[in-house]
């Protein structure tokens, strides 16, 4: 049984996506992954499977190949989808991106690549504490 | 420095430097107008400038234009001027300093903070993205291996500190690139 919420890892960093879903299925193998490699694709997914009850979190990298991560922020935060919240992960280290991620109000958590095993406990921590809190 | 004539902008008098650095002697100083030592693409900006000066009655600001000498070469000058009367006239005393150099050297700094910004672009997204990958997978393969297998353990564990070395060594760079940006934006 897959268990809520969604994950949703939006990334075009192919051998990134193998590297994820690897780690993801050790530390939790009941995840519902998906996986989408440009922002567009993953917008009108969650555009057409949008269900009043269905949580997910969506991790996104800010470097896509149609379009940046914070412009996916905007399109999303836009649409007034309270289901959908948002972990950044990017492979740059500039110090402004933390601080630009704050102003995101979908934005629950920022994490550099890599993605050890060590971020997804932090994710999964991140999960739990926000399914308790609802 | 010079003098002219508030209102014809005609050159009521010059000062020597004035004549040795545009070119034109004395006479032909005397016969010409502010408009003929403007480079004729900058006249418009000319007229505004005047005009602001007219309305505002804002002479004694400290401004930078382009003038052109007797030999076509184009300097950039910082002029300071002030109302007098001369000889019965209205008319405007200006302090001309020709700082080109020094505008010249600021615009190549410009150039190379520009520079310097999309090599730390370069630096934090493009050269960190494969070792990112070559990081994640290195952790990957950490949880793969068999751990009887000391060799291959040991490889994994020198290759494992050697992208951490990198990974320092771009950060460092990156943020050295980014205390010159903040010097430039400010």
């Amino acid at each position: 049984m897959k268990i809520d919420p969604q994950l949703l890892i939006i990334d075009d960093d192919e051998v990134l996506l193998i590297i994820l879903e690897k780690t993801i299925r050790k530390v939790n193998p009941n995840r519902d992954l998906l996986f989408f490699n440009s922002g567009r694709s993953a917008l009108d997914y969650l555009k057409s499977t949008r269900e009043p009850e269905k949580k997910r979190l969506l991790l996104v990298d800010l470097n896509l190949k149609d379009m940046s991560g914070w412009d996916f922020l905007k399109e999303l935060e836009s649409r007034n989808d309270q289901n959908s919240q948002v972990i950044i992960i990017t492979s740059s280290v500039s110090s402004n991106n933390q601080e630009i991620a704050k102003k995101y109000s979908s934005v629950i958590g920022f994490f550099e690549k890599p993605i050890t095993f060590d971020v997804i406990n932090q994710i999964e921590n991140i999960i739990e504490s926000n399914t308790s809190i609802s | 420095m010079w003098v002219y004539d508030l209102n014809t902008l005609q050159f009521l008098d010059i000062n020597k430097a004035a004549i040795v650095h545009y070119g034109y002697d004395r006479q032909e100083f005397l016969s010409k107008t502010l408009k003929n030592i403007r480079p004729p693409e900058d006249l418009p900006l000319m007229e505004a400038a005047l005009e602001t000066n007219r309305e505002r009655n804002s002479l004694f600001h400290k401004r930078v234009f382009r003038h052109i000498k007797k030999n076509g070469e184009i300097i950039k000058v910082e002029t300071e001027s002030s109302a007098i009367h001369f000889n019965e006239r209205e008319a405007v005393l200006v302090l001309v300093n020709d700082i080109t150099e020094k505008i010249n050297y600021i615009e190549t700094i410009e150039t190379q903070n520009r520079t310097f910004k999309e090599i730390s672009w370069i630096q934090s997204h493009i050269v960190r993205a494969p070792l990112a990958r070559l990081m994640g997978l290195v952790n990957l393969l950490e949880t793969e291996i068999i751990e009887t297998d000391s060799e291959v353990s040991q490889l994994v564990e020198h290759i494992k500190n050697s992208s951490k070395e990198l990974d320092d060594i771009i950060r460092e760079i990156n943020k050295k690139a980014e205390s010159i940006l903040f010097l430039d934006e400010n």
